[in-house]
């Protein structure tokens, strides 16, 4: 190693998303952080929750209904959350309308354009997550999954492989592994932040 | 970004920034906590690629005499090494002495990343070529000369032995 002339990496650029801010109607708890290059769109007002954390390159996208992130959620670069079809309950107020519950992973390259995410649910690494969807509590969504528009999917619900389905038995009957990673997702949230600044200003009209 | 004179912006700026050690790194790459990154030599950074040196393992805090460290690696890439389009590089991160901490992750010389790669992996060793749209999820090994085919998920904590091709997912 010490052979190897390695060079610290300087003079790369970056550019920050030009994007015109959201309307007045966001709501985001002064707990949570949005990177400063996260991008944040569309005139329907998100909602973001205590402690939630949006990596840099994370778009949430309200253009056709309201996003709304629970608490203690962890959005990743590349992710997006919004849905791009008016499709909801009824076909009323609720169009397009994304609720993200409490404790929920999105991770990079994800869509999610559900209805409903569950608390706790995990959707992994460029997954898609159909307009309409309703995701249970704890559900898990694996790396490239595809859940199809429209789709429920009960509590504790595991999607893999090439769209399998099986129920998570172990989260399901034991507290203590579902505290064990709702815990892992807390501090996770927690390092997160003396790493990552926060950036939440310029969407907060400060 | 530095923004010079707009008129000559388009003929003055090449796509790729060359450092001293030849690496290569597109103007487009998404680079963050660049301090943290190390790049071996003939290294090549296409566009769009994300490079998440920013998640690094924190500095403990400086015994009492001792010079505070101000800089670790995060991410650390080895020579001739190619990172295609739109990969995300991401160091994992696991519970390390009851503390959640981002393990640094190495990627050896002669690696090939195809485009739209994640890649979360603890090491990926010399000549190793991974195909395009692969997850390679936290904390996964693969030895020395495997391919991973495209489209393959790797699974956390696998490991990956020397010289295998991979599928599968």
């Amino acid at each position: 190693m010490a052979t190897k002339s390695k060079r610290r990496l300087s003079n790369t650029t970056t550019t920050a998303p030009n994007l015109s801010a959201p309307s007045a109607n966001c709501k985001l708890h002064s707990t949570a952080i949005i990177a400063d290059k996260a991008q944040l769109t569309g005139a329907h007002g998100i909602e973001i929750g205590e402690g939630t954390f949006v990596h840099p390159y994370a778009r949430i996208d309200a253009e056709f209904g309201r996003v709304v992130i629970g608490r203690g959620c962890i959005v990743s670069e590349k992710a997006v959350v919004g849905s791009r079809v008016s499709r909801g309950v009824d076909g009323g107020e609720d169009e397009g309308v994304v609720v993200i519950g409490d404790g929920v992973g999105i991770e990079a390259g994800a869509s999610v354009a559900a209805i409903r995410v569950g608390e706790h649910c995990m959707i992994e690494v460029n997954a898609r997550v159909g307009a309409g969807a309703v995701l249970g509590r704890w559900c898990r969504v694996g790396a490239c999954c595809v859940v199809a528009e429209g789709e429920v999917l009960e509590d504790f619900t595991v999607v893999f492989g090439d769209g399998r389905r099986r129920i998570d038995a172990v989260a399901k009957g034991r507290e203590d592994v579902r505290d064990a990673r709702a815990k892992a997702r807390e501090m996770e949230i927690e390092v997160l932040r003396t790493l990552v600044a926060d950036g939440s200003m310029r969407w907060r009209g400060g | 970004m530095s923004r010079s004179a707009p008129a000559s912006r388009r003929t003055a700026k090449t796509e790729y920034i060359e450092t001293d050690t030849g690496n290569k790194i597109s103007r487009r790459a998404h680079i963050e906590g660049k301090q943290n990154i190390m790049l071996g030599g003939k290294t090549v950074i296409m566009s769009g690629v994300h490079l998440r040196g920013d998640l690094c393992r924190k500095p403990e805090p400086a015994a009492d005499g001792e010079k505070e460290k101000t800089s670790v690696t995060a991410i650390s890439i080895g020579r001739s090494t190619i990172i295609a389009t739109n990969s995300i590089i991401r160091p994992p991160n696991r519970l390390h002495k009851g503390q959640m901490t981002y393990i640094p992750m190495r990627i050896g010389d002669n690696v090939f990343i195809g485009p739209n790669c994640h890649i979360s992996s603890a090491s990926i060793s010399n000549h190793v070529h991974v195909g395009a749209n692969s997850v390679l999820s936290s904390l996964c090994i693969i030895k020395e000369g495997s391919k991973v085919l495209p489209g393959t998920v790797v699974p956390p904590n696998m490991t990956i032995p020397a010289g295998r091709r991979w599928w599968g997912g």
